[in-house]
């Protein structure tokens, strides 16, 4: 093993350690480990910054030095595309001279205003009218001839959609009329809407030869309109309207809950990885 | 002696049996080229139609064919798509596609400039059968993208709406907004910090200005910059972005001027840390643990630095409110936090704490949104339904949806 792995190894060793030492209470190893990271961070991404943005997008080709291979003319719109820019940038520093730094405020403006409306266009796209598209999706399907149905899926998935249209109808409809009468009240709703469900879906056979119902689909439209009921800031969260945020808010925190537990393992993933460096660095005097 | 006479006799098998190989291959290709030379060349692919593709910025040409009628035979191994701005100095290679394509869009297309191409079948030994060159067009940017006709009519629904919320709250009609927990908690964190003597930390975010987030977060800033600049606590808001950095600076001077305490604004309070997301996490728990806020607010986009945040925020005994619309991160401000803004909650905290008119209607205008969304997702469910067993045809289906 080089001895200059060694040292660099053992340097980030020492520091890992440092900030560790967080973990018992703040103390002076973990403020040297701190001011060290931030300070060379802070160093670090100015260099990125200029070599990333200032020199290739206003330095280079407003002084008209190459860039990628081909030298801006100038005056031409290469140019002053360049040069407009630069030059907001630079307005930013008026904050130092009191006497103008309200011209400050005009870089900042066209950069939010700016952003805020190039953003319209593509979050209404993605965010609004592409989930609508993808919610729309249909709550049963007929089986197309020669289509093979799993028999246990089918039922499967017809039971779920039915505890899913009980539940609903519990939160929406029942829980505030019957809410103090408990669990007895609640099974028996249940069972009730899942008998109203199930003639649902005999109807819905009858007239089609054979459906299926997705349980999938059905999750889906339920969450998103609780989901959007939470979200709706308009009305009081009372009857209906409350009965379906609160549908959502059993949606948000299921999601939420499957995705701390996903992270968390991801988490521990990264602290075994670190405990990983150590051990190999014990392991490098070994060898 | 001895140790070189068998590498020289490894080296003389090795050589023959090179030769040997070479030999073979070629006779194999040999006798694989006979049947090829035997075949006709390939007819070649007819009806080369050429198009400016629609609702884009130029530099685009569509380009469709009729198939070689070797094609269904399986020796088409490629069609060649050839460019050219004039047919008598010989055409560049534009593109690819297998064989059975009828069709390719060529994005390098020079723009308002008149191109004409050609289209080869190739077989496995490279062979090309070129079609007729075909008629010229060129490449020409639109204005207007016809695709998202449903995006325009969506934006007007929903500025119509902001426009009519905000008029009518401008009129002094009484809009109202339900209740949100974690946002009437933040003026008894401000009252906390301010009997406590100690600071407020409002931390928002990692990202830009350019996130939606980011924003909120600013506007957040400006009201609970009112509420310490009237109570006269102090507040640090440490940040991760030089633009945000000063951008939150004219906005808490600001604040600060309108409730008429200009002079106890301090600008060394709203600094920059480093854009390095968990150098800049050590710096705020260092901050945390030796200035022991009272109150700490975290406001806009986090990403995984948002647990060890939250985490040193509730150790030093803080009030924690957290408000975010990273939805993988909601749920560590959920356990760690006392009250948590989630996702458009945040949007409407600026309108809620403020009660600014623009602010007040541009929520409203959201919720009216979100009831079209509604209504339309339970219309398109039942339709998609209906049209799924059956029950009605699917031409019914309106492709307003549909977009590209």
């Amino acid at each position: 093993m080089e001895f200059s792995t060694l040292i660099w190894t053992t340097i980030g060793v020492i520091l890992t350690l440092c900030v560790y030492s967080f973990l018992y209470k703040d103390n002076p190893f973990y403020k040297f480990a701190e001011h060290l990271v931030v300070g060379a961070s802070a160093g670090y991404y100015l260099v990125i910054y200029y070599y990333n943005f200032i020199d290739p997008n206003v330095v280079r080709p407003v002084f008209q030095l190459e860039h990628g291979g081909q030298a801006i003319a100038l005056g031409g719109f290469e140019w002053w595309m360049a040069l407009i820019p630069g030059l907001l940038g630079l307005l930013l520093y008026a904050r130092f001279f009191p006497k103008i730094a309200w011209v400050g405020r005009w870089p900042l403006g066209i950069y939010v205003g700016g952003y805020a409306g190039l953003g319209i266009s593509p979050v209404m796209q993605a965010r609004v009218i592409d989930q609508m598209r993808a919610a729309s999706s249909p709550l049963a399907s007929i089986v197309g001839p020669g289509e093979v149905v799993d028999p246990f899926a089918a039922v499967t998935n017809t039971a779920l959609g039915f505890v899913i249209f009980a539940v609903m109808t519990y939160f929406l409809l029942a829980k505030r009329h019957l809410g103090s009468r408990g669990i007895a009240a609640m099974i028996g709703v249940i069972a009730a809407s899942a008998v109203v469900g199930y003639g649902g879906y005999v109807v819905l056979t009858a007239l089609s030869a054979a459906n299926v119902v997705s349980t999938t689909s059905i999750l889906l439209v339920v969450g998103l309109l609780g989901t959007l009921a939470y979200f709706f800031f308009s009305l009081r969260h009372t009857g209906l309207l409350g009965g379906l945020a609160r549908i959502g808010i059993v949606f948000l925190m299921v999601g939420f809950g499957a995705s701390f537990g996903y992270t968390v393992m991801s988490r521990i993933s990264l602290l075994i990885g670190r405990v990983g460096f150590l051990i190999d660095w014990i392991g490098m005097f070994s060898s | 002696m001895r140790a070189r006479t068998p590498a020289g006799f490894v080296v003389g098998v090795l050589s023959i049996s090179a030769l040997f190989l070479c030999s073979a291959a070629l006779a194999q290709e040999e006798i694989e080229a006979a049947p090829a030379d035997s075949l006709p060349p390939l007819s070649p692919p007819t009806s080369v139609m050429i198009s400016d593709t629609p609702n884009d910025r130029g530099f685009s040409i569509n380009v469709t064919w009729a198939l070689s009628s070797d094609d269904e035979a399986g020796r088409v191994t490629s069609y060649r798509i050839y460019r050219t701005s004039d047919p008598d100095t010989g055409f560049a290679f534009a593109g690819r596609v297998s064989p059975g394509d009828t069709e390719y869009r060529d994005g390098d297309a020079p723009e308002g400039e008149l191109v004409y191409y050609r289209v080869s079948a190739t077989d496995d030994v490279g062979a090309e059968s070129p079609s007729e060159t075909s008629a010229p067009t060129q490449a020409v940017p639109q204005w207007f993208n016809k695709e998202r006709i449903n995006v325009l009519i969506a934006v007007f629904i929903f500025v119509a709406a902001i426009v009519y919320f905000v008029v009518s709250a401008r009129r002094g009609k009484d809009l109202f907004i339900r209740r949100l927990a974690g946002l009437d908690e933040v003026d008894n964190a401000v009252g906390r910090a301010t009997e406590m003597g100690k600071p407020i930390l409002y931390i928002s975010g990692l990202s830009t200005v350019s996130d939606v987030a980011t924003i909120a977060a600013i506007n957040i800033l400006g009201e609970v910059a009112k509420k310490t600049a009237e109570y006269n606590t102090r507040l640090i808001v440490p940040c991760a972005d030089p633009i945000v950095m000063a951008v939150e600076q004219e906005v808490v001077k600001e604040a600060y001027a309108k409730v008429g305490r200009p002079d106890s604004y301090n600008e060394d309070d709203v600094f920059y840390l480093t854009r390095s997301q968990f150098a800049y996490v050590a710096g705020v728990n260092g901050i945390m643990v030796r200035q022991r806020p009272a109150t700490i607010l975290y406001m806009g986009m986090f990403f995984a630095e948002s647990l060890v945040l939250a985490e040193t925020g509730a150790s030093v005994g803080a009030i924690q409110i957290a408000g975010t619309d990273a939805v993988t991160q909601l749920p560590f401000f959920i356990t760690a936090c006392d009250y948590t803004l989630i996702g458009e909650e945040l949007y409407a905290a600026s309108a809620y704490l403020s009660r600014e008119p623009v602010l007040l209607g541009g929520l409203k205008g959201q919720d009216t949104l979100k009831m079209v969304i509604a209504i339309t997702i339970i219309l398109t469910t039942i339709v998609a339904t209906l049209v799924a067993v059956n029950a009605i045809g699917a031409d019914f289906m309106t492709p307003l949806l549909i977009t590209q």
